[in-house]
């Protein structure tokens, strides 16, 4: 009960610091309306601009307003309702991340899988290699490479999937390893069962976990989404994001970031609802 | 492959090291996108900048803020860790971990890093503060499982506590965690400012790898020219560093470990 009241309170904490930090960016309020020459706009048009656009909400119905998907009007698209750009560019963003994310999630167990039954032959140095290379790194050098061939949507998908592979390929091995350690699978060996076939079974039990894992990476993968979608210009949320900041759009940013927020926060929360009872045996 | 480790783990060193003892000035004033050659080995930029002299500028620069964020990210969420052996504090200290590890970093980073003035110390004070509950994780779960170990029940059964318990039978067990955490933390915070100055955030008036691989690229058609090293040689630099960092922590790990 203690530990539920103190998750409802960083939530809303947080809520609060994504709400209240875009507004502090918004320094020269009379710039952002009316562009250099804003002094010839009054007080009242600018007031009048700002509930227009949903900027002077405060946060108890900014909140409430976000989840009856209220969420106001962007300047960067010219007043166009920001739930409706912020779902069109999530979508974009789904459709390439979903699959890319399932496809390098089972690509990254069978990687895994035929390197712990090869006796973990791969050195640590590729592993540290594999580990360390930048998404946006992975972005940059295939779009060097293969900018001419590929439309933006295939890039960033192929760059997601390369740096997202490697990432699952470690966070699986190292779940395999430690499913290796338990006494089961040394009696299992003992009773004949080998290769991968035995490897499968270490893979059975420990599937809550991998799933675990699965979930739990998805915010990292969401935070490497601006920057491969800003290097291929493919227009999802981590391109808008990065607009709407730049532009200093409140109402987009705020949404965009929210709604981000809001779904890694679900996912990630799902994950923890599953607990390993032989942790605590 | 042990002698090939070792001379990677030298080389990793040196990439620390190297970077953090040697500031020198950015030579330019040259002619405008020179290929390498013998006077300048990595050739030079459209302003007539030493390629290599700025490389090791920004190598410096990121190198400073990589170890500086990761060191005071890493002391804070020690001090968060000691503070989660207390029954409020753990909870308070999980659940708060959780809903922050949940948000993606990247884009309270993109938020931040606008926010804030763009300078360099506040660009470090955010990286620092994005690397505090990762790293708060992994050494509380550490904290957990040592709490659980027969030695600390025979330790607390013969009187041992306070400052003595937390120094002697928590902290320095979990020592070699932190300096890989320290290490996992150093080459995060590196590519991080190196994100962020890749996408013209943060204190852009100072050399950056981020910035010099944004320069290069955002030049129209600079890819499908034969200029590569304008582009090639900042990606590398940045990758030599990671993983030269990643493997330095790697080995600390394993050495204080051991003893």
């Amino acid at each position: 009960m203690r530990r539920l009241i103190f998750y409802l309170i960083w939530i809303v904490g947080i809520l609060y610091l994504i709400w209240v930090l875009p507004s502090i960016y918004l320094y020269s309020e009379t710039t952002l309306f009316s562009g250099e020459y804003g002094f010839s706009l009054s007080e009242d048009t600018i007031n009048m601009l700002k509930d227009t656009l949903g900027y002077n909400k405060s946060f108890a119905e900014g909140i409430k307003d976000f989840f009856t998907f209220r969420w106001g009007h962007s300047i960067l698209y010219g007043g166009e309702d920001v739930y409706d750009i912020v779902v069109k560019h999530i979508l974009a963003t789904l459709v390439v991340l979903v699959p890319t994310y399932v496809i390098a999630f089972l690509v990254g167990i069978a990687v895994a899988l035929i390197d712990v039954r090869m006796g973990r032959k791969v050195p640590f140095v590729s592993l540290a290699f594999l580990h360390s290379v930048p998404v946006f790194l992975w972005a940059f050098l295939l779009y060097g490479l293969l900018s001419r061939y590929l439309s933006p949507l295939w890039g960033v998908a192929l760059s997601l999937f390369i740096s997202e592979m490697s990432s699952f390929y470690l966070a699986i091995r190292s779940v395999l390893i430690t499913e290796n350690a338990y006494r089961y699978m040394l009696y299992a060996e003992a009773y004949g069962i080998g290769g991968l076939r035995l490897y499968m079974r270490g893979l059975k039990p420990s599937l809550p976990h991998i799933l675990q894992v699965f979930a739990s990476k998805f915010p990292h993968v969401l935070g490497g989404v601006p920057f491969v979608e800003i290097v291929w210009t493919y227009p999802g949320i981590g391109y808008l994001t990065f607009r709407a900041i730049v532009s200093g759009d409140l109402a987009l940013i705020r949404g965009a970031v929210m709604a981000v927020s809001v779904i890694s926060l679900v996912a990630v929360m799902l994950s923890r609802t599953y607990k390993d009872v032989r942790h605590y045996a | 492959m042990r002698k090939f480790e070792k001379v990677i783990t030298v080389l990793s060193i040196l990439v620390v090291l190297f970077p953090l003892i040697c500031l020198c000035p950015v030579r330019s004033g040259y002619e405008a996108l020179m290929p390498p050659s013998s006077s300048h080995i990595l050739g030079t930029d459209k302003l007539g900048r030493d390629i290599f002299s700025l490389l090791l500028v920004s190598w410096h620069y990121s190198v400073v803020v990589g170890v500086i964020a990761a060191t005071l990210g890493v002391f804070v969420a020690t001090v968060l860790a000691f503070a989660s052996l207390h029954p409020v504090g753990k909870d308070a200290i999980d659940s708060l971990t959780d809903v922050f590890m949940s948000v993606p970093r990247m884009f309270v980073l993109l938020l931040l890093g606008v926010v804030v003035p763009g300078s360099t110390m506040f660009v470090t004070f955010i990286i620092a503060l994005l690397t505090v509950f990762p790293t708060l994780r992994v050494i509380s779960s550490s904290m957990e499982v040592l709490r659980h170990m027969p030695f600390m029940e025979s330790a607390r059964a013969v009187g041992v506590r306070g400052l003595r318990l937390l120094i002697n039978y928590y902290f320095r067990p979990i020592l070699p965690t932190v300096i890989g955490q320290w290490a996992v933390s150093v080459g995060w915070a590196v590519y991080a400012d190196g994100g962020l100055s890749f996408l013209g955030i943060g204190d852009v008036s100072r050399p950056g790898l981020g910035t010099m691989l944004r320069e290069a690229i955002s030049t129209p058609g600079v890819l499908y020219t034969s200029m590569f090293w304008w582009y090639v040689f900042p990606p590398i630099f940045l990758l030599a560093m990671t993983t030269g960092i990643l493997i330095l922590g790697s080995h600390l790990h394993a050495d204080i470990g051991r003893r």
